[in-house]
């Protein structure tokens, strides 16, 4: 369950940093891509955490879904 | 009916069962804690006597706040807030930062005379136990907002697992079986009271992880400021902020009422509607600087549910509007689900609600617990610490953390504001005789096995009592006289605490009416192989 968990958190901070850094260029005020991505992603969390658990995949979805996440925040980080 | 596979099913059962029984506990403790904090402000009310007054919303600040202002002596730059009267809370409260030396002081004034009011050193319903709620006073690095964060996500995963697993919901909802064995009535309440609040279950720690997500998305929030997580908050709340002249300024503070009444109007206006557009705070910052300023900002709807993150600011000198900022459409959303867990609306019917809310998640929890619990006992003969160590967690966890909520109103109630031991204040060791009643709990439940149950419920009832009568002893103001001075919060405070007493009490006879029928049952059997299965029914 906390490595379900710790999975989803993942999902929810790209969900986060990709609303912050480009909501915004697409013409929604900050404030807004900002409240945006905090309510998807705590809505996410719980959702992608129960179905993580439910899955019969779930070290293979883990390490996708970890892969994918990577690949969006790591060059926004550096950006 | 909800058709899933049966495989699915039984990893829901699973996820249901271990991470309720694991975060039970929390939960609990978090849900009791909200369920306090939908009245705090009226708690503060009954644990602090100089809040004992009737005020009203529309309070001039001039007459009163003006004559204290002009005399605190604070340098150049500093700043200043006031809370203004409300309903609930009664008083003007002035919270000032020196900039010279960093201190921070508070003034509490009468509202309609200005008096500055004497103050119970007490942290009290908004200081202690609505912390306690968010936070579980663990300040070391956050750590208690994650732990509490972690417990609403699983709550959050609780309430869908548990969907899932009941094949019969609706059904199930309307089915309570009062006169079947113990673990029976246990679960038909957990279900019943599980269905009952549904929805509020999910919305509550939804919105809660909400409120602090700047805690814990602090990266990624701000990855667009330069790694400036102030910067991020100031535009989620729609902040403001001017920057220091440095050149000291003769204007004098001339009044308040005229920018609140200006902001005021400006949302009226723009709202189109005859609402309350009330203003909740005003900030005076860059306090005798160049750039001084007056910010107005109403942060509750108080009509609504959501918060409404108005906010006006005028130079102080000139009176020009410096920046006007209402929520952005998303960022409505958002605000509304914040206010909605923060429950600071004017409707007294829907708040009562909330509490029944609170208290039936409560049960749920506790029921879900018991029922784990009586498993583990059923099965764990072979264990007996192993089971006296979950029973006394569990008892320690429900009726102990009553016990030590009851003793710290006690506390509040006896001790005076001179109160000192071993350097604690009286605020310390109100807090002091929380922990140590609820550390106490646990100790007494270890020692004392299932007699515990009972052992605590004639705690419960005898100090709600005590701390009901020990309010009428040090203030005189019992249940009818705090009626007839419409003293509602006091009142209503009392009725609670007495209402609690009474439930303690009814539960003790449900409990002995049940080990009468077991009893009965086992005597008719004869069977002395049943009695381990009995002891664990009558949890």
């Amino acid at each position: 369950m906390i490595g379900a968990l710790l999975v989803s958190y993942l999902v929810a901070s790209t969900i986060v940093a990709l609303s912050a850094m480009y909501l915004g260029q697409l013409g929604l005020a900050q404030a807004d891509g900002l409240s945006f991505g905090i309510m998807l992603s705590i809505v996410t969390l719980p959702i992608l955490g129960v179905w993580l658990i439910a899955t019969k995949y779930f070290l293979r979805a883990c390490l996708v879904i970890s892969s994918l996440c990577g690949l969006a925040l790591v060059p926004m980080s550096v950006a | 009916m909800i058709k899933v596979s049966e495989d699915f099913r039984r990893t829901m059962w699973w996820l249901h069962s271990w991470a309720g029984a694991g975060l039970a506990g929390l939960l609990f403790v978090i849900f009791w804690f909200g369920t306090l904090s939908v009245f705090d402000q009226e708690i503060d009310q009954w644990m602090k006597p100089e809040l004992r007054i009737t005020s009203g919303d529309n309070i001039a600040l001039d007459p009163i706040a003006l004559p204290q202002l002009q005399a605190l002596d604070v340098a150049q730059g500093s700043e200043i807030m006031i809370v203004r009267p409300e309903q609930r809370w009664p008083t003007v409260d002035i919270y000032y930062t020196d900039r010279a030396t960093g201190e921070d002081g508070f003034l509490r004034l009468d509202p309609h005379t200005g008096a500055a009011l004497k103050q119970t050193n007490s942290l009290a319903a908004t200081d202690f136990l609505f912390p306690m709620h968010y936070s579980l006073h663990a300040s070391w690095q956050n750590i208690g907002y994650w732990i509490v964060a972690f417990a609403a996500l699983s709550m959050l995963v609780l309430v869908i697992s548990g969907v899932f697993i009941h094949r019969k919901i609706i059904e199930e909802f309307f089915t309570l079986r009062p006169k079947k064995p113990a673990r029976r009535v246990i679960l038909d309440l957990h279900t019943l009271f599980g269905v009952a609040a549904l929805p509020f279950y999910v919305i509550m720690p939804l919105s809660g992880i909400m409120i602090f997500a700047t805690t814990y998305f602090a990266g990624p929030l701000s990855l667009p400021f330069a790694g400036d997580l102030a910067a991020a908050e100031r535009v989620l709340d729609n902040g403001f902020e001017r920057p220091l002249a440095g050149q000291a300024s003769t204007t004098s503070l001339g009044g308040i009422d005229t920018f609140i009444k200006r902001a005021e109007d400006i949302w009226r206006q723009a709202s189109g509607a005859q609402g309350r557009e009330r203003s909740d705070f005003v900030y005076l910052h860059n306090m005798h600087d160049e750039n001084a300023y007056i910010s107005v900002e109403r942060y509750y709807e108080r009509d609504g549910v959501g918060m409404a993150l108005n906010h006006i600011a005028f130079d102080l000198k000139t009176g020009e509007i410096l920046s006007l900022v209402n929520p952005t459409p998303v960022q409505q959303v958002l605000a509304w689900l914040k206010g909605f867990h923060f429950v600071q609306f004017d409707h007294w019917a829907l708040r009562w609600l909330y509490f029944c809310g609170g208290l039936s998640g409560c049960i749920m929890i506790a029921c879900g617990f018991l029922l784990w619990m009586n498993a583990r006992l059923r099965k764990g003969a072979k264990a007996p610490a192993k089971v006296r160590a979950a029973r006394a967690f569990t008892i320690g966890t429900m009726t102990g953390t009553l016990c030590a909520t009851a003793c710290f109103f006690i506390a509040n109630r006896l001790l005076t504001n001179a109160a000192e031991l071993a350097g604690f204040d009286r605020a310390a060791l109100e807090v002091w005789a929380f922990f140590g009643v609820w550390i106490a709990a646990f100790a007494h439940a270890a020692l004392r096995g299932r007699a515990a149950w009972k052992d605590q419920l004639w705690a419960i009832a005898v100090l709600t009592i005590a701390a009901a009568a020990l309010n009428w002893i040090t203030t005189g103001d019992w249940l009818m006289a705090s009626m007839s001075q419409s003293l509602w919060a006091v009142a209503g405070m009392d009725i609670v605490l007495l209402t609690t007493a009474l439930t303690a009490l009814l539960t003790l006879k449900a409990m002995a009416r049940q080990e009468a029928g077991l009893e009965k049952q086992s005597g008719s059997i004869g069977s002395s192989q049943m009695q381990p299965r009995m002891s664990g029914q009558a949890e």
